[in-house]
């Protein structure tokens, strides 16, 4: 990746226009307003963010596409929305609100067509597949949808293979079983698979500190997805990416 | 006034919030109707051939070439910049406006496309060395019009200018705080 900075990309899970976040992708907690926190992100130094709208429906679809609409107009940096979205026509109407690029989960494993079409009609570069594994055994990972609820068929590494040649852009992959614990990226799983994908991949699910995004970046990781490290206020992405500097990882510093 | 040019590939609304924030009076230009309009600003997103078909579908392609010749001011962005080539590897069919010489060739990179943050080199002393945000998977390699460079696998041109037409690889309405500091210099320029 010689040339290309790493990237911190704060996460904000979003339920109904507010900021939450849980463990184990349950337990809710609410952290405030989504457009405050991603511009004080921004002048903090994130690189990106992303949004996951993660109780998206059509009651609250007006109040998603406002959010996007108000965050692409504050914000100078990209952005990520993710959540409910299932037809093309959903797509469209977040980027056309703004967003930089859409997160597909649930409904590319339910209609992995759905990657090629949104590659076609808006560009590879949009298109964002969520991935969320949950660790089965040494080196194998199943697939998991609708939050981390229910199994698939899906390895990690099948499933990753097809939506890269569907056209995906770009890889956030989660594991469930770390996600909220504090224990840090599980890299048995993210390692094979940013080195062997020939897309950005974001580590996701589990960090706490500045050595666990270190440890992600050392071993591979394009960019790292962090909530609750930065939400609870204990990390400010600006100093995280000064210590990373320190330690000889590529950052942006004159944001 | 600034018309920012409808290219049929989207993401236009970046591009104007990011005048708004400057206080730069832009308009959306879905036809070109260039009553008032004193620079133009070409962005773009997606492929190469799409964006030409819309041009030429749409008579921009002869506008915006009469725009240049006529030496009046404009900014490519992104697919915005590489269509002002003679052409792109991308789609060997689709013939670039041939605004600058040279072809656009596919990156030599270990991911593909290049998609985040690198180190923008200018030449030109008015704008301000720093990182900007870039999407892409072809770039102008070498250009005689480079005033910038950048590196990811490989050494490209970020940034090329011939007189009054200035075309940038990045993305300056996403490139932060630094990105807005461009666009600023770009329209005081």
């Amino acid at each position: 990746m010689a040339g290309l900075l790493r990237r911190i990309i704060p996460c904000l899970d979003v339920d109904r226009g507010r900021v939450v976040k849980g463990t184990h992708f349950v337990e809710l907690r609410d952290m405030g307003d989504p457009v405050e926190l991603a511009v004080r992100y921004q002048s903090e130094g994130a690189d990106e963010i992303v949004f996951l709208d993660i109780n998206a429906s059509a009651d609250n679809r007006p109040t998603a596409l406002d959010m996007v609409r108000q965050v692409a107009r504050s914000l100078t940096i990209p952005f990520t929305l993710g959540g409910g979205l299932r037809t093309l026509d959903d797509m469209y109407a977040f980027l056309d609100a703004g967003a930089d690029k859409v997160a597909l989960n649930s409904s590319a494993l339910a209609q992995p067509q759905l990657i090629e079409q949104g590659a076609r009609q808006f560009g590879s570069q949009c298109i964002v597949v969520s991935i969320d594994v949950k660790r089965q055994a040494a080196g194998y990972y199943r697939v998991y949808s609708h939050g981390g609820r229910k199994g698939t068929g899906h390895t990690a590494k099948s499933w990753v293979r097809e939506v890269v040649e569907r056209g995906a852009g770009e890889l956030l992959l989660t594991s469930i079983d770390r996600d909220g614990t504090g224990d840090g990226y599980d890299m048995a799983i993210t390692e094979p698979i940013a080195r062997a994908t020939p897309i950005p991949v974001i580590a996701s699910g589990g960090a706490k500190n500045t050595a666990h995004l270190l440890e992600a970046f050392k071993r591979g990781a394009d960019a790292v997805l962090a909530a609750t490290m930065f939400h609870s206020g204990e990390f400010q992405v600006g100093q995280v990416k000064r210590d990373l500097k320190r330690a000889g990882i590529p950052v942006r510093l004159d944001y | 006034m600034i018309g920012i040019v409808d290219s049929g590939s989207g993401n236009l609304t970046s591009v104007s919030h990011a005048l708004s924030r400057l206080n730069a009076e832009h308009k959306i230009l879905t036809e070109p109707k260039m009553d008032e309009v004193k620079a133009l600003i070409v962005p773009g997103q997606g492929r190469f051939g799409p964006v030409m078909a819309h041009l030429n579908r749409s008579g921009w392609s002869g506008i915006i070439r009469d725009w240049v010749a006529s030496g009046q001011k404009l900014l490519g962005i992104c697919v915005g910049m590489q269509i002002l080539f003679e052409g792109s590897e991308e789609d060997p069919n689709s013939p670039g406006l041939g605004i600058m010489e040279g072809q656009v060739k596919r990156l030599q990179a270990p991911k593909i496309p290049m998609m985040g943050w690198s180190q923008v080199s200018w030449t030109e002393p008015s704008f301000h060395q720093g990182a900007a945000y870039f999407v892409n998977g072809y770039v102008v390699s070498k250009s005689n019009y480079a005033i910038a460079t950048s590196n990811y696998g490989q050494a490209f041109c970020s940034a090329v200018r011939v007189k009054e037409t200035t075309a940038m690889q990045f993305h300056p309405e996403k490139s932060g705080r630094w990105g807005q500091e461009v666009l600023r210099t770009w329209l005081a320029s």
